[in-house]
């Protein structure tokens, strides 16, 4: 189990630096376009294309992260009227749903990879458009790998272990 | 037969705390499986969101949201409220709904408001003497106020999915959310008119104005430049996102570089991700959905079912108060690519439907005993949900009679947009 958990805790830390680096690159870029187009009347070509592309990068990142702290959006009522072994079933039942869909979806995002380095000429910043596809695969590789260690948790871990890999009703929905 | 059993199962993982993008998920790879299609279409149509301009002012909006929550903007804005407009009769309950407004605005109808608001202004309401039960009604309903502003996320994704213009959107929700608020705000009056009034004081009012300074130009920024047209959604979100970065961290210094700054991107991108999710297979779902001619059926069969156009929009209210009671909006706004066809057959405006959609799901949310504010507020204040519903309730009347306005009054919210 450690080198599970070693693996997620690394994944969640490159994944809040990708999110630093490339949100901060997003704020400025997008300010500076605005900038250009209400001063000067122009704009960085390519920019409000690589723009959208980073939303992806930052949104599968922040979705890595989400489900490490259990963030993903779900219906909760049920478990207020579980027991305690009830609630912990459904809880590993629902996290290996949750990485069976991301592996499914998985191999779609990888030959969807391939389709596009196949028909895709345009590059942005120099690099080749299908490579910023990259983060779709990437994302549920990484997303599933998470939910399977939550299940793990949930029936190898310690009771502080599996109280954290278990949401409690409301804190999932907010800060 | 498998396809009920498919069903059923589904359900029960739903049920048991399965995250919504796995459920809607599993029903587009199944349906795109079924009619023997590729399901790397699914990818496909997400990333279809890398043509809609939009996209980009989903997470310069939230991270800005969560910004101001992490500064003490919420306690200025509080205070530059009760300085404004707390001399009213009711200007206390009038100050909550109006800074619950903003916040929601700007925050994204996540719930945010009754977590960082919440227990800021009940204390306020207990201590000018409004009872535990209004002050608790207010609050829980207060939570849901200013979806229809903008810059609110939940519009934009509305916007994203039915591909309707978010600039429509925004000028169409200006007198439907108004009138919203000034309905619950005349429940406060009423109960403030029992109570001393306070005296308006100049010296109070600027220091308050002051201290926000460099708060106040953002709703006009936001709301008054994209009324006005100065400015894109795009546009002005990124103004905002450059902008209250710079405020907090470099001015203010509330939110330090080191370590504040990494821990509001990553809570900002966090809800980003999960509505991501979301949106991905929505996407996907929404494809199969009109290749499948699915609206159509639907449409011919409500029509065989004799319903008309009033019939489907009391439906359509009942259903997304049931879809807003259990989901969160986020969730719920899957359901888009699904009825704005249907709506355009029965010649509703898309614009006027989102109306109808956000003011349906901010009701919804105060509805208990799962709306996701009685949720909260219960969890917040430490009380029993069923308590907590029933401090709602005239809160929920006057909220349900403001919501079937908007549904059948279609020209509240086309006023302002052009055609």
């Amino acid at each position: 189990m450690k080198p599970l958990l070693v693996l997620d805790h690394w994944i969640e830390k490159v994944a809040v630096g990708a999110i630093v680096l490339l949100l901060s690159v997003m704020i400025l870029l997008a300010f500076g376009q605005v900038l250009m187009r209400n001063i000067f009347h122009s704009a960085f070509p390519g920019v409000d294309v690589l723009l959208r592309h980073l939303v992806l990068w930052v949104g599968y990142f922040g979705a890595i992260i989400a489900t490490g702290h259990r963030r993903h959006l779900r219906i909760e009522v049920v478990e207020l009227v579980l027991s305690e072994r009830a609630r912990v079933v459904c809880a590993v039942i629902a996290n290996l749903f949750a990485a069976a869909i991301c592996i499914v979806l998985l191999r779609a995002a990888i030959s969807f990879v391939h389709l596009e380095r196949a028909e895709t000429t345009t590059t942005m910043i120099g690099l080749p458009a299908w490579v910023f596809a990259i983060v779709v695969p990437v994302g549920y590789a990484a997303i599933g790998f998470r939910f399977i260690v939550r299940a793990v948790e949930i029936v190898a871990g310690s009771p502080e272990v599996r109280r954290n890999a278990m949401a409690g009703p409301g804190e999932t929905r907010v800060l | 037969m498998i396809l009920v059993l498919v069903c059923l199962g589904l359900v029960a993982l739903f049920l048991a705390g399965s995250p919504v993008f796995a459920i809607l998920g599993a029903i587009a790879l199944y349906g795109f499986a079924s009619h023997g299609i590729d399901p790397s279409t699914v990818i496909i149509e997400l990333y279809r969101l890398t043509r809609e301009p939009v996209f980009l002012a989903i997470p310069l909006f939230t991270f800005a949201g969560y910004m101001l929550a992490e500064s003490k903007a919420p306690q200025r804005l509080v205070a530059l409220a009760q300085a404004l407009i707390g001399w009213l009769p009711g200007g206390v309950a009038i100050v909550v709904l109006a800074s619950c407004a903003v916040f929601t605005a700007f925050t994204g109808g996540s719930g945010i408001t009754i977590v960082a608001l919440g227990g800021l202004v009940f204390p306020i309401l207990r201590a000018e003497g409004y009872s535990e039960k209004f002050s608790l009604g207010l609050v829980t309903s207060s939570g849901s106020m200013g979806l229809l502003f903008p810059p609110s996320l939940p519009i934009i994704l509305y916007g994203t999915l039915s591909g309707t213009s978010i600039d429509a959107l925004f000028r169409a929700g200006i007198v439907p959310g108004t009138l919203l608020i000034v309905a619950v705000a005349l429940l406060g009056v009423r109960q403030g008119a029992r109570m001393p009034r306070h005296k308006f004081d100049a010296g109070v009012a600027m220091r308050a104005i002051r201290a926000a300074g460099w708060e106040i130009p953002l709703p006009f920024v936001v709301i008054g430049g994209i009324y006005a047209g100065w400015f894109t959604a795009n546009e002005a979100a990124a103004v905002t996102a450059f902008y209250t970065f710079l405020v907090e961290t470099v001015i203010r210094r509330e939110v330090s570089l080191r370590k504040g700054i990494p821990h509001v991107m990553t809570e900002s991108m966090m809800l980003v991700g999960a509505v991501l999710m979301i949106l991905a297979v929505a996407m996907g779902l929404s494809g199969l959905l009109i290749d499948q001619e699915v609206p159509q059926r639907l449409f011919a069969l409500l029509q065989s079912a004799g319903a008309t156009r009033w019939v489907f929009l009391i439906a359509l209210n009942v259903f997304l108060l049931l879809v807003g009671m259990v989901m969160e909006i986020f969730s719920a706004l899957v359901v888009v690519p699904l009825i704005v066809p249907v709506a355009k057959q029965y010649g509703i405006d898309p614009v006027h439907l989102g109306i109808i959609f956000l003011a349906n799901l901010e009701l919804a949310y105060v509805l208990p005993p799962t709306g996701l504010n009685v949720f909260l507020a219960s969890s917040r204040f430490r009380k029993p949900i069923l308590e907590v519903g029933r401090a709602a309730l005239p809160f929920i009347l006057i909220l349900a009679l403001g919501t079937l306005v908007i549904t059948y009054v279609p020209a509240l919210s086309l006023l302002f947009v052009e055609h």
